[in-house]
């Protein structure tokens, strides 16, 4: 051992005096990795306040806190994360519909105050919000399944040939998987003209259990067979998974459950019906509106005769849509279960023409009518009064009473409604040629997106910015059809672009039929003068109150004359509150009336 | 293996459960009466090879209500594992000690005794403080044991926290005065 | 916690609960100090502010790995993150050491012994929260078995967030820390020893079967 040997180790002793590494070139700085998991992120403008990342975290860290106005399709709730619990999974991240929810590359957060770690990402003024970098939900990578369920329908060479109904319907199978892609949050419920609890009618989808369905889906709409098939569904177009994907398709999922019970056992499944309370109740129309009311009505324990001018009941679910979108023996399911309660319905009785309206006033405790928007506009063109020009509205309300429609074999309808679609469709159904014109843009049209589909997949040419100029007698068919282009004009902030002719424009289309679909009137005729002047209007609409009773303390409104979205699920929910209004009115602001 | 348990099923009332692991040739699941179970086991380690005892757990099956006891053996010369089940009574959860056999089993058994409250007479150490000191509730893995109603009322969870449903909050703002709500 | 909601929950502490070392034997109790801690004043002017800055400067950490967290303090040792630059080392005893850092969730049965030795530490000590499980339970909130939040039990200085919180969060933890014993404001022992009872009254709600002294220094 040399000397050397021992004194080597003691040199080290010479480091000792230097700055470490570490000090002398510190890494202050080490930004997380791009796709770190650190600090949440939330876009205030894109979350809807689902609530899905509450329900999926494991460790309840998240809250839904007001934050925004309440909307339409957002609920104004914004989700609270407590860093005392998250432990930076990103289920809430990988899993949010809206894809507003992320993660930054941020991950130091120290503080003396334990209270300071709850936080509203996105709300709270943090160093992190504007980051780029971090966690996303991965492209390809879903917790959530964004496609549809496809739902079996016939071809559109098979559809146009037939009335037979279009849309299948759901399999077990299908309806499950379908459910299976609910997140429950319950926007659609506030969207929902009748507020229906469709998360849990969802939920016993997913069960197997109708009855419970069944039973749900009767709290809030007692045409469920009708409006399985044709509602508007205003709820999935707000459908939490539609900012992922396709929307549930929540409609078809309420017609499985209808499709799944037979008629006969509504009875045993639903409801107890209480006796009669012995006051009695008038309601005017039978479409969606008056029946509606007249099941309310009935389950709140009062006596209720429906009058109706047709033959048959079910207003325009029967005589305004057509058959392959809705079978007559659908809306008679659920027009039967009602007249099982005993609600009377008399058929073929006009009020004011068989039967004053006066009568009915003095005879019941309350009068509710729902008549609808029965006048069709004319187009204000001349030669509007030429053979060949027929409403849709009456054309469909032929076919129902099994006229066939003097249509030719050409036909031009008008306008961009259902029932411009419906009218439509039916002619294609005559073997008719079909032009849709409509004044503004495809993506203006009030008809439901597969409905125009549907309308153009069956062969209906569509020509939008096209306005009807004049009318005159035709050679070789019967009509002849001028129209002019139109340009979209902005008409000022918040209001969709207002259509203008092109000075000088000018086509011609040659056709046998003109159908006119651009929407109705209301036909107050029946109301004699003295009660006229106590009801209200305003634009052509009654005007009711919260209560949907008219300046008449006795008349109660609503559907199609009183509310200005005019479906059928808006008449089910007036229907339904205006049933609520009567009852709450009867019992506390009106003496017992004598009945002479 | 198969054959062997075959042949001493009736002396030991086993049976063999063929749906439990499938997929694999060197595992296979016995099931076996709570009195027929140390015999059964004595026999395994002694005449069988199964010498080696790996693990010994409960599982709560509270629907049916039993204890379902799990003894894992494993033959040293096949490399042979075997599950021996035993379901055991929730209302009446005493079982023979297997601490005769494997000493360490001792442990697995006051483990058991502390999470699911299974007594195993003669067992030593039994009774002692496990991972719990001093636990004066029911036994914590039982799973009529709510762990987070007691975390609730024990542990102070932080203040602070309000969540909102958002049906019910959207009706609050949107439409408290129509039908739905009367 | 506000302090008169404090004083009011130590008002309805049972006077027997007070130091009484109850759950010793008597043989036992001898040997163990029941005597309550005291506030201790900081010294004034300059003095205080250069025992601070020799605090700060020589944070000594227990090593007591108390939950999954303690895994994070490892790397500090490395010369990738080099804690020993800062004065930061680990200490094998609490009477050494002067920091103690609770690595996330804390079962009832660690709790206990986290109770201990942090009573054993010298003063001036420090407590740094490290991870969500401090602060309000973490992924363990519902644990039968872990407690929610520290502060409850023993008084805590620092917090970080993470699940856990990467070497990097754990050295600007450490790095505030000091900021915070240089300003003067990390005074949890004081804290410790004017709340005792609180304190007390806490750990002994959760730790059921008491067997150790009520003070120990």
């Amino acid at each position: 051992m040399s000397i050397k040997d021992i004194i080597a180790p003691f040199s080290v002793w010479k480091r000792a005096f230097e700055k470490p590494y570490t000090s002398k070139r510190p890494i202050d700085e080490r930004p997380g990795a791009a796709r770190y998991r650190g600090f949440h992120i939330n876009d205030m403008a894109t979350c809807i306040g689902c609530g899905t990342c509450e329900e999926i975290c494991q460790n309840a860290a998240i809250d839904m806190v007001p934050v925004s106005k309440t909307k339409h399709g957002d609920s104004g709730l914004r989700p609270m994360i407590d860093y005392g619990r998250c432990c930076w999974c990103a289920l809430c991240v990988d899993i949010c519909p809206s894809g507003s929810l992320g993660m930054s590359n941020e991950y130091i957060w120290v503080d003396s105050d334990p209270e300071v770690f709850r936080f509203i990402p996105g709300q709270d003024n943090k160093s992190w919000n504007d980051s780029s970098l971090g966690y996303r939900r991965a492209e390809g990578y879903d917790l959530l399944e964004g496609e549809r369920v496809a739902m079996p329908m016939l071809s559109f060479e098979e559809s146009q040939k037939s009335f037979i109904e279009m849309v299948q319907g759901y399999s077990e199978e299908q309806a499950k998987r379908e459910a299976d892609r609910c997140v429950a949050c319950g926007i659609c419920i506030a969207t929902c003209p009748a507020h229906m609890k469709v998360p849990d009618y969802i939920e016993a989808i997913r069960e197997g259990d109708m009855e419970e369905g069944l039973r749900i889906v009767y709290q809030a709409n007692p045409l469920p067979a009708s409006c399985g098939r044709v509602c508007s569904h205003a709820c999935e177009y707000v459908c939490a998974v539609k900012h992922k994907g396709e929307a549930l398709s929540i409609r078809w999922l309420k017609r499985y459950i209808i499709d799944q019970i037979y008629k006969n056992d509504y009875q045993k499944i639903l409801d107890e019906i209480p006796e009669e309370n012995g006051r009695h109740i008038a309601v005017i129309g039978s479409g969606p509106g008056g029946l509606s009311a007249a099941y309310y009505l009935r389950l709140l324990g009062y006596a209720v005769t429906v009058y109706d001018a047709n033959e048959k009941a079910g207003g325009m679910l029967r005589y305004g849509i057509p058959e392959y979108r809705l079978p007559y023996e659908q809306v008679d399911k659920d027009i039967i279960y009602i007249e099982g309660l005993g609600v009377t319905i008399e058929q073929d009785t006009r009020i004011g023409v068989d039967l004053p309206l006066t009568d009915l006033y003095k005879k019941h405790d309350a009068i509710f009518f729902s008549t609808g928007l029965t006048d069709p506009y004319g187009l204000n063109i001349a030669g509007e009064d030429l053979k060949g020009v027929m409403s849709g509205l009456g054309m469909l309300d032929d076919v129902t009473q099994g006229k066939t429609p003097e249509i030719g074999s050409s036909v031009v309808v008008i306008g961009g409604g259902n029932v411009a679609m419906d009218a439509a469709r039916t002619s294609r159904r005559y073997e008719a040629d079909v032009t849709i014109l409509y004044r503004r843009r495809e993506a203006d049209m009030p008809a439901d997106e597969e409905e125009v589909e549907e309308a153009q997949g069956e062969g209906c040419q569509l020509i939008t910015q096209a306005i009807p100029l004049r009318l005159e007698k035709g050679d070789k068919t019967r009509l002849r059809l001028y129209w002019g282009r139109a340009e979209m004009v902005p008409d000022g902030e918040g209001r969709r672009p207002k259509p203008v002719l092109v000075e000088g424009s000018e086509e011609l289309i040659e056709c046998d039929t003109v159908i006119p679909a651009i929407g109705q009137a209301a036909d107050y005729s029946f109301i004699p003068e003295e009660l006229l002047s106590s009801i209200e209007f305003t634009r052509g609409y009654v005007k009711v109150n919260e209560f949907y009773q008219t300046g008449d303390k006795k008349i109660f409104a609503g559907g199609d004359i009183a509310n200005s979205k005019r479906d059928a699920i808006s008449a089910i929910a007036n229907g339904h509150s205006a049933a609520k209004g009567i009852d709450i009115y009867l019992k506390n602001f009106k003496e017992e009336v004598s009945r002479d | 293996m198969r054959t062997q348990l075959q042949q001493v099923s009736t002396r030991f009332s086993i049976t063999l459960i063929d749906e439990l692991a499938p997929e694999r040739d060197d595992l296979l699941f016995v099931q076996v009466e709570k009195d027929q179970a140390v015999p059964f086991l004595t026999w395994l380690q002694e005449l069988a090879g199964y010498t080696h005892l790996v693990f010994f757990t409960a599982v709560d099956f509270i629907e049916e209500g039993y204890f379902q006891l799990t003894y894992m053996v494993h033959d040293y010369s096949t490399h042979q594992d075997l599950a021996v089940l035993l379901k055991l009574d929730r209302e009446d959860p005493v079982v023979e000690s297997i601490h005769h056999l494997w000493p360490h089993a001792a442990t697995y058994q006051q483990e058991m005794y502390e999470m699911y409250g299974i007594e195993f007479p003669g067992s030593p150490r039994l009774h002692d403080d496990f991972v719990l000191e001093g636990w004066d509730d029911l036994p914590p893995m039982r799973r009529d044991f709510d762990t987070r109603q007691y975390s609730e009322d024990t542990y102070f969870p932080r203040g602070g926290r309000k969540s909102r449903d958002t049906a019910e909050y959207m009706k609050e703002q949107l439409y408290p005065g129509e039908a739905e709500t009367w | 916690m506000k302090k008169d909601e404090m004083n009011e929950q130590i008002a309805q502490i049972d006077k027997a609960m007070r130091l009484g070392n109850e759950g010793l034997s008597d043989d036992q109790k001898a040997y163990f100090c029941d005597q309550r801690p005291e506030r201790i004043d900081p010294y004034h002017g300059i003095l205080e502010r250069f025992a601070n800055w020799a605090r700060a400067e020589s944070l000594w950490i227990l090593g007591f790995g108390t939950g999954c967290g303690a895994i994070e303090l490892r790397p500090l040792m490395t010369s990738r993150y080099d804690m020993y630059r800062y004065g930061i080392q680990p200490r094998p005893t609490p009477r050494q050491a002067g920091v103690f850092v609770i690595g996330g969730y804390a079962s009832v049965k660690t709790m206990k012994r986290i109770v201990r030795s942090y009573e054993q530490m010298q003063g001036p000590k420090f407590v740094l929260g490290l991870g969500s499980c401090t602060i309000n339970g973490g992924m363990y909130w519902d644990s039968y078995n872990t407690i929610n939040r520290l502060d409850h039990y023993i008084p805590v200085d620092i917090y970080i967030a993470g699940c856990m919180p990467r070497p990097e969060a754990l050295l600007a933890g450490f790095n505030r820390l000091k900021e915070m014993i240089k300003a003067g404001q990390c005074d949890g022992m004081n804290s410790y020893a004017e709340n005792f009872d609180w304190y007390k009254k806490n750990q002994k709600q959760i730790i059921k079967h008491w067997n150790m002294p009520d003070y120990n220094w």
